[in-house]
């Protein structure tokens, strides 16, 4: 099935034509590709996976998952890890996590599935260390992370340590508990930054072979929800997207002491969604809003740590889920275009062009690349 | 301060493990560290320090939860409440004031030289009450004075808020009341740690009671004397056994597995309403009835029910029309009741009936009490089956507390003791065998095939005795909770009182 432009798709044409602002920059040009194969978790419980010519996609394979929220490539290129968010697992109230072999064509074949703690329930996201020997995955329903241990023997993924969170916000609606998002190794690889939904708290924990211990606490706004994070390829600058107030914060973030320092900026511009970067460092790509969906290009000043729009992108009564940056591709998961959105970026600074529907996938909800190695 | 005891400790390995020696299944399953707590004040900063570090906490009072509720607990921590053992703590009674360490032999002992009166629980002398009460706990004088937890009035309970404070309660009928009938029943270890019960009023014991025991030998048994006997038992406590006469009347039908060799056998608890025994004609009516099953009653020699053996040595003989009975005083009888048997591995299921036998279920259970599998030895693989019913059958109850099962008249318990954890899979299966053909004859609901689901017959399973084989049912919180309002109902008190889940095993009530 090829899956090329799909701008002609009645859905999505309403959208681009109901948006006039668009991009506010750009030309489309073509550019050279370079990620390779795209995988796209769905909702309707199966991963989807892309062969990538350019704006070209050519679907491989489909193949099985429950309810994949999130997918990562081990750095090996070997392995895919796939969080599902599910709420029982074997008859007992967790999630797990399954892990794909992927064949030298980057086709999955089912290997192992790990059930998480006891009550991890409706994992969300796993973050994998940059040596690919741990990872840690945020439980958003049951309040909780897990680091699991990435035998490198091939043995299936093991729980190495659990840490059980407690907290709360304002939100009668989404704070009475608790809500690990996300997690993300900071550059050191001996900790890992997490947003916590439920309790406006981002988070540093120092991570060992067997434990995950709370090294800070620093608080959000009340009511703001931290949800998506990342974290500038320096490694001083994190930022993160606050899904309830629809906001973003940027932190200075010390990577020597693992501390978040303080705040940079808040943006309260449509944001709350999914972030990416774009690997130069220039740029920062937003998604989120009210009732529309806007994607959002920020060049970021690297001697302030501060945002300035160049871009941004309406999608009307949109919502984007998931979102991933290459050098020179921005890709968006949108779950009412049921496909994914790719723009074409500039590999200097990361500006986007005028998008096409490169993949249709129903219900789609996460997405991993894998980039012909550099 | 808890006294903390961490893997170096020379008395971490008694102390990570419970009653079934299953659990821990492997090291890695091990809690951490165990938190040993002197005092409710203790409870709390234990509770408060494992909370704000990150680690599940488990609750153990008795250490005789039958699952893996409490011992499997990777790289967490026990809140360990044995040492909370003190009944009134010198504060006058009534109320009666029970710490959730108080086993239950030596509560029954210090309640009645202090106070004369009882609690109507179990059998095992080293249960404790923080487990029993809050799962039901049932016993002998069950019939004749309803549950351990219908008698409660008050609970001190430490849960946790939504930003992970540690909150002391003390929840009742008027205070906090959803909690309250949360703890009347419904099992523990999901909602927070109970250190304390309290008990406006607890039931006076008999004065005296008279034991019988009556012996069904493997040998020259056949399918139809088996099934007669059966017939025989549940059809008394169908019938006969809902008359308040007989509620001072307390039977446990011993089946045991024929690889045992030996005999099954019956043991009977009497007294008469008043807790006399001047009139044993109920007694004697219902002996009778076995006469063509077994022997006349005699006194056993002590290897009948763990929990109910009347032993040759104790007691004044009496003879009561053909039968050989024993006339103890109450304290004595439930002095030599109270054995808890060895820790080994064992496997348990449990089932309610409101009715007697069938006899396609009779012919089922000769079946697999027969049954040899190859290469596995099923010595110590028994059914117990005990008259219920009684004061437990009140229905105003069903309102106030969390224990739903108030018609059932017998109540069964599956279960099967081995050493070897390589004897684990022959005598797992011969006991889900056992349990799913029994509950997918002729009369089971055929939307809930393998298991006692509510019916005319059944009335679903104990709390107190959980079976995480049923998990694997999509319904099994009803078959514990009854399909009506009280799992909902929990699933409210649990979202409010643990908001963040901290207090969770298998088959705590989920959110
Ligand atoms: C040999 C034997 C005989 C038995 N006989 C009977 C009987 O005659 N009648 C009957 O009804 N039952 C009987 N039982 C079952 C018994 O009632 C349950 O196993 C009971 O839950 C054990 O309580 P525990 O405190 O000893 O066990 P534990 O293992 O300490 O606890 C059992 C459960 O209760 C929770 N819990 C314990 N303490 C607290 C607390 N303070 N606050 C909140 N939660 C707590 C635990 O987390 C666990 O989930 C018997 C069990 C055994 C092993």
């Amino acid at each position: 099935m090829n899956q090329r432009s799909s701008l002609n798709r009645r859905h999505f044409l309403r959208i681009v034509g109901a948006a006039p602002l668009a991009l506010r920059t750009s030309v489309a040009r073509g550019l050279p590709s370079s990620p390779r194969l795209a995988y796209v978790g769905s909702g309707c419980g199966e991963i989807y996976v892309f062969h990538i010519d350019g704006p070209n996609w050519t679907l491989k394979q489909i193949v099985a998952c429950k309810a994949p929220a999130s997918l990562t490539v081990h750095p090996n290129r070997r392995i895919l890890y796939a969080v599902n968010q599910v709420d029982s697992h074997q008859h007992l109230p967790t999630g797990s996590v399954e892990t794909f072999t992927l064949a030298p064509d980057g086709r999955l074949a089912a290997f192992s599935k790990t059930s998480l703690s006891l009550s991890a329930t409706l994992p969300r996201h796993l973050a994998l260390s940059p040596d690919g020997k741990r990872a840690v995955v945020a439980i958003h329903g049951g309040g909780a992370y897990n680091l699991l241990a990435l035998p490198d023997d091939g043995q299936p993924a093991r729980i190495a340590g659990i840490l059980k969170e407690t907290g709360c916000g304002p939100n009668a609606l989404h704070q009475l508990s608790a809500h690990p998002s996300m997690a993300l190794f900071d550059t050191t690889q001996r900790r890992v930054l997490t947003s916590d939904t439920g309790s406006d708290r981002i988070s540093v924990f120092a991570v060992d072979e067997t434990s995950l211990t709370v090294h800070q606490r620093f608080a959000t706004d009340a009511g703001s929800g931290p949800a998506h994070l990342v974290l500038h390829p320096k490694g001083d600058i994190l930022f993160v997207a606050n899904h309830l107030n629809r906001s973003l914060c940027s932190y200075k973030y010390d990577p020597e002491q693992g501390r978040i320092l303080h705040c940079i900026q808040r943006v309260a511009e449509d944001t709350g969604g999914p972030l990416a970067l774009h690997p130069s460092g220039c740029t920062l790509y937003t998604t989120g809003g009210g009732e529309d969906d806007v994607i959002q290009a920020w060049h970021i000043d690297r001697t302030t740590g501060r945002l300035n729009r160049l871009q941004s992108w309406h999608q009307h009564s949109a919502r984007s889920v998931a979102i991933t940056a290459e050098r020179n591709t921005l890709l968006v998961v949108s779950d009412t275009l049921n496909g994914v959105l790719r723009f074409a970026a500039e590999p200097t600074d990361g500006r986007l062009h005028t998008p096409n529907l490169a993949a249709e996938v129903p219900e789609p909800f996460s997405i991993a690349m894998l980039s012909d190695p550099v | 301060m808890p006294i903390i005891i961490t893997r170096d400790d020379p008395r971490y390995v008694s102390l990570q493990k419970g009653h079934n020696a299953r659990f821990p299944e492997t090291e890695i399953d091990a809690a951490k560290r165990i938190f040993l707590c002197e005092t409710s004040a203790d409870a709390a900063v234990a509770l408060q320090q494992i909370v704000s570090s990150g680690l599940r906490p488990t609750i153990r009072s008795g250490g005789h939860c039958y699952e893996d509720f409490v011992a499997n607990n990777p790289g967490g921590a026990i809140l360990d409440l044995s040492l909370l053992s003190g009944i009134n703590d010198g504060r006058s009674a009534p109320p009666y004031r029970i710490g959730p360490g108080v086993q239950l032999w030596n509560g029954y002992l210090e309640l009645y030289k202090r106070y004369g009166v009882t609690l109507p629980g179990g059998t095992c002398g080293t249960v404790a009450a923080g487990g029993h009460i809050s799962g039901g706990g049932y016993g002998l004088l069950s019939r004749l004075h309803g549950l351990s937890s219908d008698w409660l009035t008050a609970v001190e309970i430490l849960t946790v808020n939504g930003s992970g404070k540690v909150v002391p309660r003390r929840v009742d009928a008027r205070h906090e009341a959803d909690l309250f009938r949360a703890c009347r029943g419904a099992g523990g270890g999901g909602l927070g740690v109970i250190t304390s019960y309290e008990f406006d009023k607890l039931p006076q014991p008999p004065v005296e009671v008279v034991e019988a025991y009556i012996s069904f030998p493997w040998e020259g048994m056949t399918e139809e004397k088996f099934v007669s006997l059966l017939k025989t038992f549940g059809e008394y406590w169908e019938t006969h056994g809902q008359d308040p006469e007989t509620w001072g009347m307390f039977a446990v039908l011993v089946v045991s597995h024929q690889a045992g060799g030996g005999h099954m056998g019956m043991s009977i608890q009497f007294c008469n309403p008043d807790g006399t025994c001047r009139d044993l004609t109920i007694l004697n009516d219902y002996l009778d009835r076995f006469l063509q099953c077994g022997s006349p009653a005699s006194p056993a020699d002590g290897t009948g029910h763990a929990g109910l053996a009347a032993r040759k040595d104790a007691g004044d003989p009496l003879c009561s029309g053909v039968h050989i009975v024993r006339r103890r005083n109450w304290l004595d009888a439930t002095a030599g009741n109270n054995s808890s048997g060895s820790s080994t591995r064992a496997k348990y299921k449990s089932a309610y009936m409101k009715r007697g036998f069938t006899e396609a279920e009779a012919r089922c259970i000769y079946k697999h009490m027969t049954r040899t599998i190859p290469n596995v030895d099923l010595r110590g693989s028994v059914i117990e089956m005990d008259s219920y019913g009684g004061a437990i059958n009140r229905k105003e109850l069903l309102e106030t507390t969390s224990v739903v099962q108030r018609a059932s008249v017998l109540k069964l318990q599956f279960m099967t003791f081995w050493g070897e954890p390589q004897d684990d899979a022959g005598r797992l299966q011969w006991i889900r065998d056992l349990y799913k053909d029994l509950y997918s004859g002729p009369d089971s609901d055929s939307d809930h095939k393998e298991t006692p689901w509510w019916s005319s017959r059944h009335e679903g399973c104990y709390i107190n005795y959980p079976d995480r084989d049923m998990l694997s049912y999509t319904y099994w919180p009803q078959l514990y909770y009854g399909h009506g309002e009280l799992y909902p109902f929990l699933q409210t008190v649990k979202r409010k009182y643990d908001p963040n889940n901290i207090f969770h095993h298998a088959m705590s009530i989920r959110p």
